[in-house]
């Protein structure tokens, strides 16, 4: 049976993230259970947003797997996560935010194996640049996340330059040449403005009471 | 010695249980003409253990689980059917908005299913058509995750869907 390492690599980023983000929620408190469900509901929903994406853009016409439609399905999974459990809300949202960079590094470099994504940052090649990147938007995240005590500062700080990175690199891709600006960017440019209108109203916003 | 002197007796002064004696071992008072008798108190009945789940929530718990099994199996084997009689009804012309309108139906579907389960655990600890659901569930997310890495890891078709830009 041949292994595909592309797979291996992708799948290992997304459970590199889900470990990370069961970590950080139970060193901020949260009880075993609400660790627990949470974590099998963003499976759910990570897979099946990605899914859905692609075949929503395509018409139905196409299948595959999307990191956006998967970041926004991990997002939606852990909102009504914390819906449901109220238990320290914002250190759940947290630390699934601060985690989610840690799963797109390590998922280019499997595109950096295949091949795919491809384009050039100053004459280097753009996956292992943008898996620096984000690792390096993780590891800062975490860092603030464990000094901090108001966790959501740390999934704010990781939201605002994940978009800005995912947005700015997007540029030195070859999928952009001759393009002023693509899907992709005015997908990322969405979900920032919808981050960004999170931050701004969060005090107005139904959140659940801690 | 009397019989009188051989019970117990309580001081009068300092409160400590003497068994002989006219006088307090502790602080040497007398014993008094009636001495107090030990009060034993009397046995506490077992406390009643509050009953676990109540009907009304075993009935509101039992109607979420069949809600979200509904939705966990009911919901894509409708799309299903909806996508086969599409695509006799339309010949396949319409089949690109079709398959997109059953498949967030199902996608969604599933997700419900598992948020009403999710729900009864955390609030209905207790209901046992809960639990079982949750086993259940966890079971076939197993089973997925086996038979998606098996897929992902053979199929060359994910490859080209990356190659087309997906990511």
């Amino acid at each position: 049976m041949h292994i595909q390492l592309y797979g291996v690599i992708v799948l290992s980023g997304v459970a590199l993230g889900f470990v990370s983000a069961c970590v950080l929620s139970h060193l901020s408190g949260l009880k075993k259970q609400t660790v627990f469900f949470t974590a099998f509901l963003n499976i759910f929903c990570t897979l099946m947003l990605s899914i859905l994406s692609v075949i929503i853009f395509s018409g139905g016409r196409e299948y595959g797997l999307s990191g956006l439609g998967g970041a926004f399905g991990l997002m939606l999974g852990t909102l009504v996560s914390s819906y449901i459990h109220g238990d320290h809300p914002r250190e759940l949202v947290s630390s699934w935010i601060v985690s989610a960079p840690l799963m797109y590094g390590v998922s280019k470099l499997a595109c950096f194996h295949a091949g795919c994504c491809s384009g050039e940052f100053f004459s280097l090649p753009i996956q292992p640049v943008v898996s620096v990147t984000f690792i390096a938007i993780y590891i800062i995240s975490v860092i603030v996340f464990i000094k901090s005590k108001d966790k959501m500062k740390a999934a704010y700080l990781a939201m605002i330059i994940s978009f800005i990175a995912r947005a700015g690199l997007d540029f030195f891709h070859d999928s952009h040449a001759g393009k002023i600006i693509t899907r992709e960017q005015i997908l990322v440019i969405i979900a920032g403005g919808i981050a960004l209108g999170i931050y701004i109203f969060r005090s107005k916003l139904p959140l659940p009471k801690t | 010695m009397s019989d009188l002197n051989k019970q117990d007796w309580v001081c009068g002064k300092c409160g400590t249980l003497n068994s002989e004696g006219n006088f307090c071992c502790e602080c040497g008072e007398p014993k008094p003409a009636t001495p107090a008798v030990p009060v034993v108190p009397a046995p506490q009945a077992a406390p009643k253990e509050a009953p676990k789940e109540s009907e009304e929530d075993k009935k509101n718990a039992n109607l979420l689980c069949i809600f979200s099994l509904l939705c966990m199996f009911a919901a894509p084997g409708i799309a299903g059917i909806v996508m086969k009689v599409a695509e006799v009804i339309f010949y396949g012309g319409l089949e690109g908005i079709v398959t997109t309108i059953c498949g967030t139906f199902a996608g969604f579907g599933w997700i419900a299913g598992i948020v009403l389960m999710i729900m009864v655990r955390v609030k209905y600890k207790d209901n046992t058509f809960g639990k079982v659901l949750m086993w259940l569930y966890i079971a076939l997310a197993i089973i997925a995750v086996i038979i998606g890495m098996i897929v992902l890891f053979t199929v060359i078709a994910c490859l080209n869907e990356c190659n087309r830009g997906m990511w």
